[in-house]
């Protein structure tokens, strides 16, 4: 595909995920770990991708970054990244179909990856330096003493001590690690950063400052988050949007204030209720019945029917679409038919 | 136990094709007296002289005489008898004397463990094979029994030295503290959490005690330095060199049992490659693709 | 001292490790020494008898002249003394008494004209083997999905077992005799002169060919199985999948991380062969009659010169413990890992 081709259908548009599924093979077939995302994430924006842990989102995550593995391979679909080339033009390529060689010099210089720090992300035997330099020699022409001085400026933006670059990572505490993996994805300045659970190892009082850090970073540098994560609460506080996923797909996408208040989608509505408020109705604080379903036979109609509370006779056969029920606010759900009249004036107040 | 070896049975090829040629040869060894007996009759494979030298392969000698007058068949069919034998029971003696000092040292801990393990290490560091050849040079009537001991003397160290690390880690799993903090003796948690889990360690340290104590054996034989009152295919190897095989146009003679010994070898180490694969499959393929 | 271990508490690991190294040489040492001097043997009888049937004599005062030999052998007192007067003989003068297979030319002479040879041809197959592993082993590892690299495993498995002694066996036959293209006995021929000309490091080329392909092809095996499986353990590694969503070129995720980390082990392992050169190829040496150690050794068992067997079992254990040592030394200077452990 002639990338050139693309054009974009707003300005705003950063990645425009269409219809993607990556499955697993595997001996007894294919595990449908990511099936049918369409999504569409824009520019300057923290996005926070929600579900139970087995949803496919970290198959997403690491799907938009091409670095889908054996057995896992992309089965169809688009992801398409906008990036301009010069003040005017705007340049759209589809990640999936990007050469090997294209994609990888795309990472990194464009979009980033901050992984779950604290564990095994940095090689035990070279210094922090030597790991924070090679992608930045690697994608850049900057010279030695440049690309330190870059190295510094981003250690000093998510509070890292000089001597920490002299350091190996045994040395460090997890929090720290975490940190050298955000200076290490902020050091190009790339257009987006894929965050993979990142803070979901650290103790409660050091992700509170990280992901206070992470959005001022975001902010200051006019870089778009992507925050996965199934912690409710990290999303309440991080997110501008929400995209809810269950079984390989997308139930709902909503400004994080709509999603909190006023879920729609019954999946949606049990993982708001699960999650403990301080001072909020302890009785509401209720799980989601039965099991999530397997990658390899996705129930038919709507996946999230044999758990749902709210289910239909329809819901058996029929898969939902994916429909925008009112500005902004999609959802795939058989309770939504077409745009709401009864939630809109959630969405109005809102605005 | 036998799950786990029908599960490496069931998932490895490499298993497979060991347990498939080593059952071959261990069958050959146990019902080699049907064949050679009525060639020979009824006295020891190893007595020079029973026949003419060199007879041609015939009717009644399969595969000829050798320079020694003996049925060639009946070399190799004793010698693998001897040589399995031997391999056998020195990885038995040498693996249960490693079980217990192994166990008896990782269990105990301390200055006991700190005393074994240099005893180990020491008996390790020693190179084993001038000995060997030292010691069955001067007692050239050894039995395959003694022959056998003198070996696993040399090899329990290895094995001793594995099953203490295994246990060692061991002693750290979680059920094995569960089963102390529920206040289970010492001697029951062995037998119930410890061995079992242990099982597949011991076969592979099993393995690797009898290819070893082949190794010597052979290596000792096959440069003539052993006993010759017993026949191992070792012998035979020394035996084919000393006759000068090569230049009678015989080379078969020296290359059956090198072939053997080559075929066991590499049997034993297939088995025991399946099986840590199917412990550890890290070492196979990383993909489940197929 | 207590004041200056906690200030350098890595001082108590080299206290440690160097105490282990002098216990064990000792130890093993001493259970040699009184091994031998249990299995019941009588070598200078031997000797004797072997004389006087080489030269067709009888010796007058035979016993008489027995006793004095057992003298110069130290085989004289009880046990115990002769296993003092052994230790003050060598720790003292550094002396290992005099060979029978060449008397009365001391052990250390005749080890010290046989070491250099087998060091040559020891080192530099191993160090071949070595660097072919490391190569092919990770290759086969990056590349594991491709049955080259199943073909390549699953042919040092099967061939990592195999003694070297059998190999060379082949090669000999096959490589010597078959097709006659290389020398299977000696160091060199006669008939160059020893010293720095072409000639005669031609021949010490080819002749030392066959004996280094027997130890390369068999511990290459060993080497190639042992990387690629560090490979592949490190293949899953977060670091790796890191490495690469950093937008790295493949090339240098295997070099700079795979194979890095792979290193060390592999480093180590190295160091150890080297220290198990002086007793790890003893048959391929009597083999090819390589004049190196393994030939010195096999003609002092041959008439159980105690002596002679002695020095080169001490010279193979302090070899392979000095090498130990030097690992376990360096290892804290080398892996940040280990020195933070110690400290804690």
């Amino acid at each position: 595909m002639n990338s050139q081709a693309i054009t974009q259908p707003n300005a705003q548009m950063l990645l425009d995920i269409k219809d993607l599924r990556i499955w697993y093979r595997t001996t007894r077939g294919n595990a449908q770990a990511v099936d049918g995302v369409d999504l569409v994430i824009n520019r300057n924006e923290i996005f926070g991708l929600a579900g139970e842990s087995g949803c496919g989102k970290t198959t997403l995550a690491r799907g938009v970054l091409g670095m889908t593995k054996l057995p896992g391979y992309v089965e169809s679909g688009e992801a398409i990244y906008y990036h301009p080339v010069s003040d005017s033009s705007v340049v759209g390529r589809d990640l999936l179909t990007l050469p090997a060689r294209e994609m990888r010099q795309m990472r990194w210089r464009h979009i980033a990856y901050v992984p779950q720090g604290a564990m095994n992300v940095l090689s035990p035997v070279l210094r922090i330096e030597k790991q924070i330099l090679d992608a930045i020699y690697e994608h850049s022409d900057l010279s030695k003493e440049e690309a330190r001085a870059r190295m510094f400026e981003c250690m000093e933006m998510v509070g890292l001590d000089r001597t920490v670059a002299r350091m190996y990572p045994h040395e460090l505490s997890g929090g720290m690690k975490q940190r050298v993996t955000i200076a290490a994805a902020i050091s190009l300045k790339p257009g987006l950063i894929i965050a993979d659970e990142p803070t979901t190892a650290l103790d409660v009082n050091v992700q509170q400052v990280i992901l206070q850090e992470l959005k001022d970073i975001a902010a200051s540098l006019g870089v778009t988050l992507i925050y996965v994560t199934h912690d409710m609460a990290v999303h309440a506080e991080m997110a501008d949007r929400l995209g809810i996923m269950y079984s390989g797909l997308i139930v709902e996408v909503a400004s994080v204030v709509e999603a909190f208040k006023e879920p729609l989608h019954p999946y949606s509505q049990g993982l708001i209720a699960s999650i403990p408020m301080i001072g909020g109705d302890r009785s509401r604080m209720v799980g989601i019945p039965g099991n999530a379903p397997s990658p390899l036979a996705w129930p038919s109609g709507c996946r999230f029917h044999p758990r749902c509370p709210k289910v239909m006779e329809i819901c058996r056969d029929k898969v939902p679409p994916m429909l925008e029920v009112a500005p902004g606010r999609f959802v795939a759900c058989h309770l939504y038919p077409t745009p709401m009249s009864g939630a809109a004036p959630a969405s109005e107040e809102l605005n | 136990m036998l799950s786990f070896l029908k599960s490496c049975w069931r998932t490895s090829g490499k298993f497979k094709f060991g347990v498939i040629v080593l059952a071959i040869f261990v069958l050959l060894a146990i019902t080699g007296p049907l064949f050679y007996r009525p060639i020979i009759g009824d006295v020891s494979p190893a007595r020079p002289g029973q026949f003419a030298r060199w007879i041609p392969p015939g009717e009644k000698h399969p595969l000829g005489t050798d320079g020694h007058g003996r049925d060639l068949l009946t070399d190799y069919l004793a010698g693998l008898r001897t040589t399995l034998f031997i391999g056998a029971l020195a990885g038995v003696v040498a693996t249960t004397v490693g079980i217990l000092v192994g166990f008896f040292s990782a269990y105990n801990g301390g200055w006991i463990d700190s005393v074994l393990l240099t005893i180990t290490n020491m008996l390790i560091v020693i190179p084993h094979y001038p000995i060997l050849v030292a010691i069955a040079m001067v007692t050239p009537e050894l039995g395959v029994a003694s022959m056998a001991l003198i070996l696993a003397f040399f090899s329990w160290a290895y094995s001793a030295r594995t099953i203490r690390a295994q246990v060692m880690t061991m002693k750290q799993r979680p059920y094995v503290e569960l089963a102390k903090v529920s206040g289970q003796n010492d001697v029951a948690i062995i037998f119930t959490e410890i061995l079992p889990n242990l099982m597949p360690y011991l076969l592979m340290g099993f393995a690797f005690s009898v290819v070893g104590a082949m190794v010597a054996e052979v290596g000792i034989e096959a440069l003539g330095l052993g006993p010759s009152n017993i026949i191992t295919l070792g012998l035979m190897i020394s035996f084919a060199n000393g006759w000068g095989v090569y230049s009678m146009g015989r080379l078969e003679i020296l290359l059956i049992p090198v072939g053997a010994l080559v075929l066991i070898f590499m049997a034993i180490t297939m088995i025991n490659r399946g099986m840590e694969e199917y412990l550890n499959p890290r070492l196979q393929k990383v993909t489940t693709e197929k | 001292m207590r004041k200056l271990l906690r200030k350098y508490p890595v001082l108590g690991y080299y206290f440690n490790k160097v105490f282990t190294y002098f216990v064990t040489i000792f130890g093993a040492l001493t259970i040699t020494f009184f091994m031998f001097r249990l299995i019941p043997s009588n070598p200078i009888q031997n000797w004797v008898m072997s004389l006087e049937r080489q030269y067709s004599v009888t010796i007058e005062g035979g016993d008489a002249m027995i006793n004095r030999y057992k003298e110069q052998f130290g085989l004289t007192g009880t046990l115990w003394d002769q296993y003092v007067g052994y230790l003050r003989q060598l720790i003292l003068k550094g002396d290992l008494g005099p060979s029978f297979i060449a008397f009365p030319t001391p052990v250390q002479d005749l080890m010290i004209a046989a070491i250099p040879w087998t060091i040559a041809l020891l080192s530099v197959s191993i160090i071949i083997s070595w660097s072919l592993g490391l190569l092919i082993g990770s290759t086969a590892a990056w590349f594991r999905d491709k049955s080259v690299s199943d073909i390549i495993t699953n042919v040092s498995i099967g061939l990592s077992q195999v003694p070297s002694y059998l190999i060379a066996l082949f090669l000999v036959l096959f490589l010597g005799y078959q097709w006659k293209l290389l020398p299977t006995r000696g160091a060199f021929d006669a008939q160059y002169q020893i010293g720095w000309n072409l000639d005669f490091i031609r021949s010490v080329i080819a002749h030392s060919f066959l004996p280094a392909l027997a130890i390369v092809m068999v511990s290459l095996s060993g080497w190639i199985l042992s990387t690629r499986s560090l490979v592949i353990s490190n293949i899953g590694e977060d670091y790796l999948i890191y490495a690469e969503a950093k937008g790295l070129k493949p090339r240098k995720i295997m070099i700079g991380y795979a194979l890095r980390n792979a290193m060390l082990p592999q480093a180590t392992g190295l160091a150890l062969t080297m220290g198990s050169m002086v007793s790890g190829q003893l048959l391929i040496e009597s083999m090819f009659v390589y004049p190196g150690l393994g030939q010195v050794m096999s003609r002092a068992i041959a008439i159980f010169d105690y002596n002679t067997m002695m020095g080169i079992i001490i010279l193979s254990v302090v070899s392979v413990m000095t090498a130990s040592l030097i690992v376990d030394l360096l290892l804290p200077a080398i892996d940040p890992r280990i020195r933070t452990a110690i400290k804690a």
